[in-house]
């Protein structure tokens, strides 16, 4: 009988629960926006991937996008996605979310507010990207794009593949910015990305360049090639270029290509004189040149190496003196300083003033690996030629 | 009673499970709340006491062969007093048991299924420790041996797949909010390692009683290595600041696992969690039965098995309204308390046994 009556209540229980989500009862959300709306409500957006009719196999049209996005608004992000969920056919699933956009006017008014439910809700996902666009976050998903259907998508495999496709993107998850946002002395750098025009008409996304905070509100856009400086300082700048002017000749370019790159950083404290070491090792390959320069000569291989430093100094500072203008600590300078110099932050943590008082000494490690699968430039063997 | 015997690596394996798991889950937290970025070195420093906690109860265990905490208590301490002090051990274990169930609720109503009635979790759970403990002391230790395989390879697991995510740095500065909160976050682990004191219910029925301190302090020393990666792991994933604020930081840092394909890893979690609750509330419930049936003097401990699983559930309940009351009672006041129950009151017992030399076995006095 015992046994029975077991087997009966097992039986009950595990024949679901409450919380089931059947897969054609959801809407798969891959993106949300949010802007704020001049009353001081937001506006969320959230983009949802259409099922596709009849078990899916079909091609896609082409014309038709495969994604719908839907606006509401509210007080609070919670109010929103339950208003959200007033007007959707389907009921709104979040555990695939991949990116979080926030217009320029939202940043600037602050985040920190916005990311409570992102944080406490359990199926959001903590490493969704965070980014930044200028003009308003509904109309950036509403972008058709080119080459991808989902719009989020394309936007998610542009930060995902940055270092595939060689370019920096600081690639902040939501994770690393309620750490950062929670932890005193450093200041969060969002990847900002906006609709670009081709052709008189919009057809893809660019990233352009860094949104800068201080403490949770937008201050103002770093534009490439400085807004690499957080890269070097967090030594994540593998995999990007850096281009020169060729060594004699002062004319062309050369790039260089980073394959490995280090970074480490140890604040000093010289009488209130904050002096941060960076001490950088830096690999990579010579691939492309516009002069006729064999740059792999021993001699030339040392002002290109100085080129190279003398940049890496240039990004650094400029992209400093920007973000201290703004009074906003982008590469931790705080957090490094707490870590190893904790009486001394004690005493300077309370104001952003430090900053004014940060300067960098370098000390470079560049090794020049390869040039690609040819020695010399074409160019530099024609004028050889020529000559004789 | 049938005497069922099982061996000393079962027994502690017991321990181990319900400790470890329920204490990954709960109390990480505490222990950030107290020591925060130098919660590593209260772990360490928590070795000693952990040592001390094993010692005890091997001694106990060794000096009173084949008696229960319940049957030498009495013996010690004299009838009244003994019976006085079993007591209060046993509502140690019931209260410990309504935290763990509650936690383990609230775990799956917060975090996994919000619109499941937090009474679903604990029912089922009963369901299984009720059935497994009527089947007895071997039941228990083999499932949890069977168990325990896999949640070691899990947790070691999760510990590796969180690698990418920890920077170290984040344990910088050492030591620079001084020795009172390394101390009390030592003494917080402390706290959760007293529980592994409802040991001395069952190390009666070991077959072998041989060596046994030797393997009791082995098991705590493995018990504080479970704890490295989960109390390190989360402050290099989120550092200290926002480990802080998190109930479920463990679970937390599973859940953002992501490793190319290879995302949300919290069933990993639940799954550890489950298993580990299911030996500690199974354990516990045995010892609970056990000792209420020494108590009065009766055979079977079958019948106190359903009332007293019921009774947890309710009382569970009352402990407090909300799940925050919880995280309070464990951070304000269980560090205390269950120190003072679960290591001081044994060492008490220890000292008082080891001078009265001439404990007569049968019926001690009352003094």
């Amino acid at each position: 009988m015992l046994r029975f009556s077991l087997i009966l209540i097992c039986i009950m229980l595990l024949s679901g629960c409450w919380d089931k989500k059947e897969l054609n009862e959801v809407a798969v959300i891959v993106g949300v926006g949010i802007d704020n709306e001049p009353d001081g409500a937001y506006k969320v957006t959230a983009q949802v991937i259409k099922p596709t009719p009849g078990g899916g196999q079909q091609k896609s049209s082409g014309s038709e996008i495969p994604t719908w996005s839907l606006s509401a608004k509210g007080d609070t992000i919670m109010e929103a996605i339950n208003n959200l969920n007033k007007i959707s056919p389907r009921q709104l699933y979040w555990a695939h979310l991949q990116i979080i956009i926030f217009s320029e006017a939202t940043a600037r008014e602050g985040v920190a507010p916005l990311l409570s439910w992102f944080e406490r809700d359990k199926d959001s996902r903590a490493g969704s990207y965070v980014v930044v666009t200028r003009g308003s976050a509904e109309s950036l998903l509403n972008k058709k794009v080119e080459l991808g259907n989902i719009s989020s998508k394309s936007m998610v495999d542009l930060l995902d593949r940055a270092k595939l496709r060689q370019i920096t993107a600081s690639q902040l998850k939501l994770r690393v910015l309620s750490t950062q946002l929670i932890t005193p002395g450093i200041d969060p750098v969002l990847d900002v990305i906006d609709p670009k025009k081709i052709r008189g008409k919009y057809e893809t996304y660019q990233l352009t360049g860094i949104s800068v905070f201080k403490d949770d509100k937008m201050v103002g856009f770093i534009k490439d090639p400085s807004s690499v400086g957080t890269e070097i300082a967090f030594g994540q700048f593998k995999n990007s270029i850096i281009k020169g002017v060729c060594p004699k000749s002062k004319k062309g370019y050369f790039i260089f290509q980073i394959t490995d790159f280090r970074n480490k950083v140890t604040p000093k404290v010289h009488q209130g004189d904050i002096q941060i070491h960076m001490n950088i090792t830096m690999e990579g390959n010579l691939s492309d040149q516009t002069c006729p320069v064999d740059l792999i000569d021993s001699q030339n291989l040392k002002d290109i190496e100085q080129q190279l430093s003398a940049n890496i100094k240039k990004y650094v500072q400029t992209e400093f003196d920007q973000a201290k203008e703004w009074q906003a600590d982008i590469f931790g300078i705080g957090r490094e300083l707490k870590r190893y110099h904790p009486k001394f932050w004690d005493h300077v943590g309370k104001s952003k003033d430090y900053l004014s008082h940060v300067s960098f000494r370098y000390q470079f490690n560049v090794n020049i690996r390869r040039s690609g699968l040819i020695m010399e430039p074409t160019t530099v063997r024609q004028k050889e030629m020529g000559e004789k | 009673m049938v005497t069922v015997k099982i061996s000393k690596i079962q027994a502690l394996m017991l321990g181990i499970s319900s400790v470890t798991v329920t204490g990954h889950l709960f109390y990480i937290p505490v222990i950030i709340y107290y020591a925060g970025r130098d919660s590593w070195i209260s772990l360490l420093l928590a070795t000693i006491p952990a040592i001390l906690i094993g010692f005890t109860i091997s001694f106990l265990a060794q000096r009173f062969k084949g008696q229960t905490l319940v049957e030498y208590s009495q013996l010690i301490l004299g009838k009244w007093a003994g019976k006085l002090l079993a007591i209060i051990f046993l509502g140690y274990f019931f209260h410990e048991i309504t935290l763990d169930i509650r936690g383990f609720g609230e775990f799956y109503t917060s975090a996994i299924t919000p619109q499941t009635p937090i009474l679903i979790y604990m029912t089922a759970i009963f369901i299984m420790a009720v059935y497994a403990v009527r089947s007895g002391l071997e039941v228990l230790a083999r499932t949890n041996q069977a168990f325990l395989l896999f949640l070691i390879p899990i947790g070691v697991l999760a510990s590796i797949l969180t690698q990418k995510d920890k920077d170290y740095k984040n344990f910088l500065p050492v030591m620079n909010n001084g020795w009172d909160s390394i101390l009390l976050g030592t003494l917080s682990i402390t706290a959760v390692y007293c529980s592994i004191f409802v040991l001395s219910m069952i190390l009666s029925d070991v077959s072998s009683a041989k060596h046994l301190k030797k393997y009791t302090v082995m098991a705590m020393v493995i018990q504080t290595a479970m704890f490295i990666g989960p109390v390190t792991g989360v402050i290099a994933v989120f550092g200290e600041e926002r480990a802080v604020g998190m109930y479920f930081p463990t679970f937390q840092l599973l859940r953002d696992i992501e490793i190319g394909t290879l995302e949300r890893l919290d069933v990993i979690g639940v799954l550890l969690w489950s298993l580990g609750s299911f030996a500690k509330v199974s354990l516990l419930l045995y010892a609970l039965a056990v000792g209420v049936a020494q108590l009065f003097k009766i055979d079977d401990y079958t019948i106190f098995v359903l009332p007293i699983a019921a009774l947890i559930v309710i009382v569970s309940f009352l402990n407090s309204e909300d799940f925050i009351g919880i995280y309070r009672f464990e951070r304000d006041i269980y560090p205390y308390y269950s120190t003072l129950v679960g290591l001081v009151l044994p060492l008490i017992l220890l000292i008082v046994s080891l001078f009265r030399k001439n404990i007569s076995p049968i019926k001690g006095e009352h003094h």
